[in-house]
């Protein structure tokens, strides 16, 4: 009975005497690995305009359909992304996004970029959208790297159904439907 | 029902500019509110239920141990009966199937209680936009605070809590039933 | 049959098959880019090159344009190939810019697909790439020439297809590109096929413009809204509602689930081919006009109060039963605008007929001749036509009279395009030709403006010499004497054995009649293009006072909109339900009209808009739009198609067919309808010609993520609707006729038509620039005479001193006298100088002036 409490007491003031471990939390912080993936940030360009142009790539990679984006052409004097389109509403929902980065791999304008801010817990169920506003930096902002390409390899794809075979084969369903006769086109 | 404090002012937060005789005897005698102390001996020791239902609950595991040890803020107290518990921490995804256990639990907790959805499947569903999971926490349990990430870090639950126990302190009356 | 060998396959074809053909249909994907099934072979792209061996000789050929012979060996994937695919594709891109992201075809363009399949990776052009100029040649296209590949299919379909030659490939070598040959709006009604011909973004549709991506959309099948021909179209939306995840699951700002995104064509070779007209594709966005009603309101002391479902079914109800009760069932009229579902139809006539009980109901233009009858009814004891659109490509002589098809039912002219490419005669019998009757038209007749009757009498008395079948009432008329009246000469040529007779529902009462008699007589057929979207299937379902019960005639006719208006003004009629049609703005007659309005104790108005006849209204109902219910829609021809619904009801309207069940299930307590296709199957059984068609209602959504992509053999190839079936019993009729009056004055007046102004264009935002707003055309010389220009505002005076504040605009092809309006007059109420008895045509007393 004694001889096991002394063994585990001597295990534990071992410790006491030991180096403390215990991360002082909002005093002291852990350094995040490079490519920690938390909040994301829409970057701009160094001349201040936004890297996004609403291709939605990110919005199709994404595995939860977290991302919401609507494009529109841009005002041509006074452009607010290079290219021709802009977002005009990006919008990233925080209740689906499990923070797996694809969206950022999927960029091709390095607009997206994942930081390492995971102090993200908010009151309401709305405040979890988060709008372009919230998440697009300062113009100025030295830009994040967005290890665009790092998993990258060769792609294989197998040939689609173009629309002229569709329509080849809509054609020739016809023209067996109604008989023989040349094509009457 | 015991209501003293209608201000809506915190007592231990010195306001500066207030020079009266109450600002200064705040300053120097304790003295305090029943319902302010309530609220501040809850703060300090909120005593989860930890419902861990799927990954998350490794990563509230880990808030809990001694690398980032939550019992430094007086939360170490898990409390695997609801009777007990004042704090429900809804780690994972929530299904159909747990939907009404869920909220029997929550049910059975006695007041005053509050609830953190930890990680996108109790927050909404997360990638399970599926027949099988309820789209969030809140349609079953009023939620207090959500923290995402899937899961979410250690220190993002800290800080979920910390946030609620701001919101507590906010908290215009203490809740006594 | 000779056989060949494709990939190691015995492989059977027809003599005169290219390797393209037989490889695609026996599901082996050849990659193209200027090939298409409909458009001459180009060869131009050489994506489509295969390795042929033949008689001991191996070689790259393209398959497109080779055709296969016995013994050929045919590769499709070597090693050799793909090598030869991949430098092809690094030399479409030597030029092409690398801007997917912005382009509006990433995720559906060929090269972007067969780049990531055959081509390189990476480019190893160093130098600047060329820039062009972008071109904006329509409103709504836009041609990026740095992205063309110049595959000739955009040239191909325009000049081979839509016969127009405003575009075209032109200039050498670095220099060549495509694009307008003149710096105007492109002439053709169908030019927004380029978008879809053309296998890369190099033309985007500006409507769709960098809305959407193609893995966003659901895909609705559906019919098109704005004519009579049922044109087949996919409608794209965004996926939204029980569809869609993310933001707007968590209270995020999902706004446009509402929005149709774009429209594109569905082949349907019994209708409209692989082509749809610019009208159908690009109008779209009038469901979100903020001219919408969005919720029932009923009258009360004389303002309208917002009022909810309830009460306006107890309003309606109680009043329809207190003026029935008082004056009789007939006290009640209702009228129609075409637009809706067959569903919708079929209950707006039973509520009307059966549970009122009042037969006057019509959908026709308020005209004097009207009230004789339905002219093809008339003739054959049936409301159709004997021919349909597929005989049209087919037939060898076709007479197309006073119809002005580029205006109302661009896609016949397709038809006719094909036609006459087969050898076919087409004689144009008009009060004018343009250039749009010219593509097709091998011989063109002009007629007077007063001399439409005597013209399309004369053929029926040619035809009638001819064959000699006597006309009761015609004797005493001479052909020379109806030629000399109607301003033609040498009309033999166009008349002869197993002619097609193409014509509309708004020419007059005789000369619907004579042509229906005469196609008869020649053992020919006729189309008649009916003018409201739906206007075949409302008069099938009876919302037409010379049709009863099951598409059968009626034994005693009610009152015809003419009637109806004359009536009221002499206080007959004590209510009116409106459905879908506003007669002030839309029908000629606009004061008399009114005064017959104004005389009606208790409106019903029944419509999506705001418009003139809504502020009579007591009590207005918001309905759903075309997009926005779903049904079958009889077109011009009688073939029963099937639209689903792509989007929801816009606020608080309803669809027709809901309104009309509930008001029957208050009136007569039988349980309401609970889906549409329940009133579906009670046309099927209860109208004549429709009984035993199947109309397949779903099979709509096609899901966005499919788990895989269906092979070739395995696409879906969507529904085939039937043809109402009717069986005509031609009768001998008689003839009166009596000459036009005309009207003095120093122009005339004419209603005619134009593409882009009919009540859904007027509401769309997006086509502005198309319009004809306040527009009325004049010939150059009459112009001139009064001292204007082309696109001056200038004032319209009528025989009472009215003014009408218009633009005019010159047009060399109509009649020196003549002053071209456009119906409907939502803009300017020139229909206040028309009246019930001229057809369309009205004297302007005095002058244009500045
Ligand atoms: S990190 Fe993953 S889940 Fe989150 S938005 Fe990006 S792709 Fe979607
Ligand atoms: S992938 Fe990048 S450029 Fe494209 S929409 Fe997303 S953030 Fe914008
Ligand atoms: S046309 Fe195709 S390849 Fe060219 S930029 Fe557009 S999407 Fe990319
Ligand atoms: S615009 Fe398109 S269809 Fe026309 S030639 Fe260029 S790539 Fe071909
Ligand atoms: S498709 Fe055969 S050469 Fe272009």
């Amino acid at each position: 009975m004694i001889g096991p409490l002394i063994k585990g007491l001597t295990i534990t003031f071992k410790y006491i005497f030991k180096k403390k471990f215990t991360v002082q939390y909002p005093e002291e912080r852990r350094e995040l690995p490079p490519r920690a993936k938390w909040l994301h940030i829409l970057q701009r360009h160094e001349d201040g305009k936004e890297r996004c142009v609403a291709c939605m790539l990110c919005a199709s990679a994404c595995p939860t359909e977290a991302i919401y984006i609507v494009g529109e052409e841009n005002d041509l004097e006074n452009p607010i992304s290079h290219g021709e389109r802009y977002a005009k509403v990006w919008d990233l929902d925080l209740g689906r996004c499990m923070f797996c980065g694809y969206c950022v791999e999927a960029c091709p304008e390095e607009a997206l970029a994942m930081t390492d801010e995971y102090e993200l817990a908010v009151p309401t169920r709305k405040d979890l959208v988060l709008h372009k506003e919230d998440l697009l930096v300062e113009p100025g902002t030295p830009p994040v790297k967005t290890w665009l390409g790092f998993y990258r390899k060769e792609p294989i794809g197998a040939m689609p159904v173009t629309r002229p075979m569709e329509v080849h084969v809509e054609y020739e369903e016809y023209l067996k439907r109604r008989g023989p006769r040349e094509a009457h086109e | 029902m015991i209501r003293l404090e209608k201000k809506g002012r915190n007592p231990f937060i010195v306001y500066g500019e207030e020079k009266s005789i109450e600002e200064q005897l705040r300053r120097n005698i304790l003295l305090t509110t029943v319902d302010a102390m309530l609220k501040w001996s809850r703060r300090n020791s909120l005593w989860p239920l930890p419902l861990g239902l799927a990954c998350c609950a490794i990563e509230m595991m880990g808030a809990f141990f001694a690398r980032y040890d939550m019992a430094r803020f007086g939360f170490e107290v898990f409390r695997f009966s609801p009777r007990q518990a004042d704090l429900m921490i809804v780690a994972g995804t929530v299904t159909r199937k747990m939907a009404p256990i869920v909220k029997r639990l929550y049910d059975q907790m006695s007041e005053p209680k509050w609830v953190i959805a930890m990680g996108a499947c109790a927050m909404a569903g997360g990638p399970y936009n599926s027949y099988a999971v309820v789209q969030g926490v809140d349609n079953l349990i009023p939620v207090d605070v959500y923290v995402p990430g899937c899961p979410p870090r250690p220190e993002s639950l800290i800080y979920g809590i910390m946030k609620l126990r701001e919101k507590i302190k906010q908290e215009r009356e203490a809740k006594i039933l | 049959m000779p056989k060949f060998t494709l990939n190691g396959r015995e492989v059977e074809f027809k003599q005169g098959e290219t390797i393209l053909q037989v490889a695609w249909r026996e599901g082996v994907r050849i990659p193209v880019f200027c090939y298409h099934p409909h458009l001459p072979v180009f060869a131009g792209c050489r994506m489509c090159l295969v390795e042929v061996e033949l008689r001991g000789r191996k070689g790259l050929l393209p398959s497109c344009a080779t055709q296969v012979s016995e013994g050929m060996v045919v590769n499709t994937e070597t090693e050799e190939v793909r090598k030869a695919r991949r430098d092809q594709i690094e030399f479409l891109l030597l030029n092409h810019p690398l801007e997917c992201p912005v382009c509006d075809a990433g995720g559906e363009c060929d090269l972007q697909n067969l780049t990531f399949i055959y081509g390189p990776s990476e480019s190893r052009y160093q130098f600047e790439k060329t820039e062009k100029e972008m071109v904006f040649a329509h409103p709504y296209l836009q041609l990026y020439p740095n992205r063309c590949i110049l595959c000739n299919r955009c040239v191909s379909f325009y000049q081979e297809i839509s016969a127009n030659d405003d575009w075209g490939l032109f200039g050498r070598g670095h220099d060549m590109r495509v694009g307008p040959y003149r710096d105007k709006i492109l002439e053709s009604e169908f030019s927004g096929n380029m978008i879809e011909v053309c296998p890369l973004g190099a033309i985007t549709g500006r409507d769709y413009r960098f809305k959407s991506r193609p893995w966003e959309h659901r895909v609705i099948n559906s019919i098109s809204p704005h004519d009579s021909i049922g044109v087949n179209v996919k409608v794209y939306a965004r996926i939204g509602g029980k569809y869609s995840r993310g933001a707007v699951v968590s209270g995020g700002t999902r706004t446009d689930n509402h929005e149709i995104l774009r429209v594109n064509m569905r082949p349907n070779y019994d209708v409209n081919d692989p082509w749809i007209d610019d009208r159908t594709r690009f109008i779209h966005s009038f469901v979100n006009s903020t001219d919408r009603i969005t919720q029932p309101l009923v009258k009360k002391e004389g303002e309208f109060k917002e009022s909810d479902w309830e009460e306006v079914y107890d309003t309606v109800v109680d009043k329809l039963k207190k003026i029935k009760d008082t004056y009789g069932a007939d006290a009640v009229a209702a009228l129609a605008g075409g637009r809706g579902s067959n569903e919708s139809a079929y209950l707006f006539s039973k509520f009307v007929k059966e549970i009122v009980g009042s037969r006057n109901i019509d959908i026709r233009p308020p005209r004097e001749d009207f009230t004789l009858g339905d002219p093809v009814f008339d003739v054959l004891d049936g409301s159709f036509s004997t021919a349909t659109l597929r005989d049209l490509a087919d037939a060898k002589n076709i007479v197309v009279f006073g119809t002005e098809i580029k205006e109302t039912h661009p896609v016949v002219g397709l038809k006719l395009v094909s036609a006459r490419k087969r050898g076919a005669r087409i004689h144009y019998f008009g009060k004018w030709a343009g250039k749009a009757e010219r593509r097709w038209a091998t011989r063109i007749y002009i007629y007077n403006i007063y001399g439409e009757e005597e013209a399309a009498l004369a053929i029926l008395k040619h035809a009638s010499e001819t064959h000699g079948v006597p006309i009761p009432g015609l004797e005493n008329l001479s052909l020379q004497d109806l030629l000399e009246k109607s301003g033609l000469s040498g009309i033999e040529e166009a008349i002869s054995e197993n002619t097609v007779f193409v014509f509309d529902d708004n020419l007059p009462y005789l000369v619907q009649k004579a042509l229906a008699r005469a196609s008869v007589i020649l053992n020919g057929k006729f189309l008649l293009l009916r003018n409201a979207p739906n206007g075949q299937g409302f008069i099938d379902m009876g919302v037409s006072p010379v049709i009863g019960k099951g598409g059968m005639r009626e034994a005693v006719p009610g009152k015809s909109t003419y009637e109806i208006f004359e009536a009221a003004k002499k206080g007959e009629i004590k209510a009116l339900l409106i459905y879908n049609v506003d007669p002030l703005t839309e029908f000629p007659a606009r004061d008399e009209i009114l005064d017959g309005v104004k005389n009606i104790d208790f409106i019903v108005v029944l419509d999506s808009f705001w418009n003139e006849i809504t502020g009579y209204a007591d009590v207005v109902i918001p309905l759903a739009l075309h997009y926005e219910e779903e049904g079958s829609y009889t077109n011009t021809e009688g073939r029963v198609q099937w639209a689903d619904r792509v989007i929801q009801p816009y606020g608080m309207s309803k669809e027709a067919w809901r309104v009309f069940s509930d008001l029957i299930e208050r009136c007569t307590g039988e349980k309401a309808y609970k889906s549409v296709v329940e009133v579906t199957e009670e046309i099927v059984k209860n109208i004549e010609p429709y009984r035993g068609i199947k109309v397949p209602p779903g099979e709509s959504f096609e899901e966005p993520y499919p788990d895989e992509i269906p092979s070739l053999k395995n696409i879906k190839v969507v529904y085939r609707y039937p043809l109402a079936r009717y069986i005509a019993s031609p009768k001998e009729v008689t003839f009166e006729y009596s000459s036009m009056e005309k009207r003095e004055g120093r122009y005339v007046l004419v209603q005619s038509h134009h593409l882009y102004k009919t009540v859904y264009t007027l509401r769309s935002e997006s086509a502005a620039p198309l319009i004809p707003y306040r527009v009325v055309e004049m010939h150059p010389d009459a112009l001139k005479s009064e001292g204007l220009k082309d696109g001056d505002s200038a004032v319209l005076i009528g025989p009472r001193n009215q003014e009408y504040e218009v633009v005019v605009r010159s047009n060399g092809s109509i009649p020196e006298n003549v002053i071209r309006v456009f119906a409907p007059y939502l803009d300017y109420g020139l229909n206040s100088l028309l009246d019930f008895k001229g057809f369309g045509r009205a004297s302007v007393a005095q002058t244009v002036r500045r």
